[in-house]
């Protein structure tokens, strides 16, 4: 039995403090959808006021502020401590009395609320005892935290001057104030935080990475590259076409992020292309690092894991702490700047007084000579100033272990709590009169919660069939879709959008510019290879074309979501020829086609990006007036047999000159969007860090 | 039946009236909001005292509570008093202890009246509303975000047929709404005070348990709920960790 809790601020002036509260017995899916109504407003505190650093007063007054949150916190959890060792028998609604014991077991909020309300300080970890200096590195091995340890020290700390080595890790962790989970019974207050991929991850790591990468290609000259390529990313389900330049965009959000993780490798590892003599080295450790990072977090996001996944990840996450030093370069703090400026004057000043006294003809000589040394020795000076150890690098480091403890990391996202703010909080503060908002804000959030608990309910009933009269059940077929969104399960792919002028082959032909010759030949090799000999289309040049064509611009493809049974995702690959998307260019999207067996191109295993270029529909009036459903491709090839580089760990395909440039497939045998990111006239990179699908399956 | 005011002894026959007593003339108190009336409505006597809540057993809706507590009594309880807390360390859990829980999960009893509330709401499923229109009309108000004002002025000018929706105004929607959700009064509110020094700020919370029974009770989520952790295997053998109840800490402490 477990409590989840979730608690933010949200911004403006305005501001609230709401607490949630959901249940751990429910599948993670269905507690945290929107619809379901099962994260509840457990309180709404006000925000203890910002004080300024290190007055006397603001001192004072920031105990007391510890102490009032400690008693807040406390008289909420009251009646979970009141049952925590008796339990409780708590009507459920399968009709059982069960007896339960209801805990708190998971506490999701960001880093700062994390350390404020476990009395830490800020760049400490809420689950174990790692030294400030360590955080950048990859030990595992810290001792989780004992907080009943911590409150009795406190007071022994005024009284004694002599510290062990022990009482010095406390020290330097312990912030003002309680932890406020310290005397919850039952509850181990170093359990209670939660890796959250939202601020370690997207926010975090990835923020930082992007520093240090737009550093890195400003060193190296790609800047212009990197954008290049940045702006001319294809579209892909669920991933938001940059429209910008990389460094036009001035606001990096959760969204953006993600979006970023999806296509970072492939974007640095064409703009990184062809490195120069002395680059290759240092490229190739930065995309090792970046793809190490990358994996990483393609692999957090898994919903399932076993004991090799994790262990893929572990191995993911030593090796990015291995590479990680190709960047330290760029980590650069104003302190350090001003040391590197200090230094750089003083060697200056020494190497003009040297200077002087060579002859004209050595100085020029000389003078490249220095500025070398004086590189390499700022260099070196920034290397040994700066350091990996800030949090979020170590967070990183309990993804694994919780994973065994807790189960998949994205379902307790932080997300879930932006979500719920939305309805319960936000938009009630705007109905409100302002005056008075948190009375209004928690009242008026009953009556929705009634209406859809009272449809979700009845909703319940009708699935197992109970006896509803047939007006309800009308009515719960219309409200359905805004209450629950059950989507339509279609398996079978469609294709829409038909063209009004092509009607046979040689309105195709004139349309796509692919000659007569060639659209006979691959339709007849398409019909000897695919149909059953009594149902061929004809071989007849004329009667080939007289058989009615429909063109059509986009085919739906149901895609089965990953790691689950039946929930479809759906593709809609669009082939619009010359004509216009949505005023915005013509699409002819990448697809996979099923081109061989599973041994075959290596670790494309068997299937080959192609490029859509029409979309048809033949009536063969012969035979039945059966409908033959085929699509008109580009195909590609891999370089290098479909081996992934072991730069980048992506694979390369290329349009061949020799290769036929149409070829006709099936439809069938189309499996889905691909991702390519171009890289030369005729070469691509297969982008497989684009979704979770694509990833388990080109490796 | 007449509503008796728990805090002392007026009685009313108008909900208007008790409200607006409850509202005057023990301001001070705490304000059970949303669900005071229909709690009072279901049983002549009430709790309001959070602890006495958590002592009444499974069945909060056939057991009628202690009687009212005083309200000096209730304010010291939730009262923000800054010193008078101190924690003992005995009792506290240390972090390394393996603690079981003893017969968690087991089933001790079954709900009372669990069937008879199944059918009713097969029967009418728009209770209290008497007709589907009524809750139709309702949920768009609410959904739609239709003010107060306007909502009374739907009835007032005449668009709307009060005699078949079952409400004319606002209030009386309210007093419907009220009523919708039988297990509302597990999700009451409560109001505390936190003084920081300078400020008295009030602040908003609901019993933690409350929201645990409510939810475990709601039949939307019958089907979907987990009562004890499970190891799963894929098809390799190899162990899955998935949701919560396929990882290690659900089978820590309730085995």
């Amino acid at each position: 039995m477990s409590d989840q809790t979730n608690l933010t601020n949200f911004s403006g002036d305005k501001k609230a403090w709401p607490v949630y509260i959901t249940i751990g017995n429910l599948p993670s899916a269905r507690r945290n959808s929107p619809g379901s109504m099962a994260v509840l407003l457990l309180a709404l505190l006000p925000i203890p006021p910002k004080l300024s650093k290190s007055s006397k007063a603001d001192q004072c007054q920031r105990k007391i502020n510890a102490d009032t949150l400690q008693d807040v916190f406390g008289l909420i959890f009251a009646p979970l401590q009141d049952v925590a060792h008796t339990g409780i028998a708590i009507d459920c609604a399968d009709g059982k009395v069960p007896q339960c014991f209801p805990m708190l077991s998971t506490w999701i909020a960001d880093h700062m609320e994390n350390v404020a309300l476990h009395g830490l300080k800020t760049n400490s970890c809420p689950k174990c005892e790692v030294p400030t200096h360590q955080l950048g590195t990859n030990a595992r091995s810290h001792r989780t935290r004992d907080y009943a340890r911590y409150q009795r020290y406190k007071p022994e700390n005024q009284n004694s001057g002599s510290k062990s080595d022990d009482d010095h890790i406390i020290c330097d962790n312990l912030g003002i104030g309680q932890n406020i989970f310290h005397h919850l019974d039952r509850v181990s207050a170093s359990d209670l935080y939660k890796p959250d991929m939202l601020h370690t991850i997207y926010l975090g790591l990835f923020k930082h990475m992007m520093d240090w990468i737009e550093g890195f290609l400003k060193k190296h000259g790609r800047l212009q590259a990197f954008d290049d390529v940045w702006k001319a990313l294809p579209p892909y389900p669920g991933f938001l076409v940059p429209k910008k330049a990389y460094r036009e965009v001035t606001q990096w959000q959760g969204k953006e992020m993600r979006n970023l993780g999806r296509c970072i490798l492939g974007v640095l590892a064409v703009a990184l292309r062809q490195p120069g003599g002395a680059q290759v080295i240092p490229f190739k450790r930065a995309l090792g690092c970046v793809r190490a990072l990358v994996d990483f977090n393609m692999m957090a996001q898994y919903r399932s894991h076993t004991s090799d996944t994790i262990a893929y990840m572990e191995d993911y996450l030593d090796q990015f702490h291995k590479l990680k030093d190709i960047f330290l370069e760029f980590r650069v703090t104003k302190r350090t700047q001003d040391k590197v400026d200090k230094q750089r004057k003083e060697i200056r000043r020494q190497r003009a007084l040297v200077i002087e006294r060579v002859a004209p003809s050595l100085r020029r000589r000389m003078r490249d000579d220095n500025r070398q040394e004086e590189n390499d020795l700022c260099l070196d000076l920034v290397c040994g100033e700066s350091h990996f150890n800030f949090i979020k690098m170590h967070l990183l480091s309990h993804f694994c272990d919780h994973i065994r403890q807790f189960g998949n990391i994205l379902m307790y996202s932080r997300e879930i709590g932006e979500l719920a703010h939305k309805s319960q909080i936000k938009d009630r503060w705007r109905q409100s009169n302002k005056n008075d908002a948190a009375r209004q804000i928690v009242h008026s959030y009953g009556r929705q919660h009634a209406i859809r608990m009272r449809l979700l309910n009845l909703e319940s009933l009708k699935c197992r069939d109970a006896d509803l009269s047939g007006d309800v059940l009308h009515h719960l077929d219309r409200t359905a879709s805004t209450v629950t969104a059950a989507a339509p399960v279609v398996r079978r792919r469609v294709l829409k959008g038909r063209r009004e002028d092509v009607s046979n082959v040689v309105d195709f032909s004139r349309i796509s510019g692919v000659s007569l010759e060639i659209i006979y030949r691959e339709l007849i090799r398409y019909s000897r290879h695919n149909l059953p000999a009594a149902h061929r289309l004809p071989e007849d040049h004329a009667m080939l074309r007289s058989l009615p064509v429909e063109l059509l611009t986009q085919l739906e493809i149901p895609v089965l979501a990953f790691q689950e049974a039946d929930v479809y995702e759906i593709h809609r690959a669009r082939s619009t020829g010359d004509l216009h998307f949505r005023n915005q260019g013509s699409r002819n999207d990448w697809v996979w086609v099923q081109a061989g067996t599973e041994e075959m191109y290596g670790a494309l295993r068997g299937r080959l990006p192609a490029k859509l270029v029409a979309l048809l529909k033949i009536r063969d009036y012969r035979s039945d007036d059966t409908v033959r459903r085929v699509a008109g491709v580009q195909m590609l090839t891999p370089v290098n047999s479909g081996r992934l580089s072991d730069q980048h760990g992506l694979v390369t395909v290329q349009m061949r000159e020799d290769a036929r440039g149409f070829t006709i497939v099936d439809i069938g045998t189309i499996l889905g969007l691909a991702h390519l990111i171009q890289e030369e006239d005729r070469r691509w990179l297969i982008n497989s860090r684009i979704d979770l699908r694509t990833f388990n399956e080109v490796y | 039946m007449p509503s008796k005011c728990p805090f002392c002894r007026r009685k009313y026959t108008r909900s208007g009236a008790y409200e607006k007593h409850l509202r005057t003339a023990h301001a001070g108190l705490d304000i059970v909001l949303a669900s005071t009336v229909q709690y009072i409505n279901m049983e002549s006597s009430v709790s309001h005292n959070p602890d006495a809540s958590e002592r009444q057993d499974s069945d909060c809706e056939s057991d009628p509570g202690p009687a009212g507590s005083e309200p000096d009594e209730f304010c010291r309880d939730i009262a923000y008093e800054s010193d008078t807390e101190v924690f003992d360390d005995a009792t506290s859990p240390s972090a390394g202890k393996q603690i079981h829980y003893e017969g968690a999960g087991q089933v001790i009893g079954d709900v009372d009246g669990f069937e008879h509330e199944y059918s009713n709401l097969c029967d009418d499923p728009w209770a209290p509303f008497n007709s589907e229109q009524g809750f139709k009309l309702a949920s768009w108000f609410i959904e739609g975000k239709v003010s107060k004002s306007r909502i009374n002025q739907y009835f007032s000018s005449g668009l709307g047929d009060a005699e078949s929706v079952g409400y004319s105004s606002m209030h009386t929607l309210e007093n419907h709404l009220r009523l919708l959700d039988p297990y509302s009064q597990y999700l009451q509110w409560f109001e505390g005070q936190v003084e920081d020094g300078q400020r008295t700020l009030p602040f908003f919370y609901r019993n933690a348990l409350g929201c645990v029974r409510y939810l475990l009770r709601q039949i939307a989520y019958r089907d979907d709920l987990v009562y004890a952790p499970r190891h799963e295997y894929d098809s390799t053998g190899q162990r899955i960790y998935a949701e919560m109840h396929t990882a290690d800490w659900w089978w820590d402490v309730q085995v």
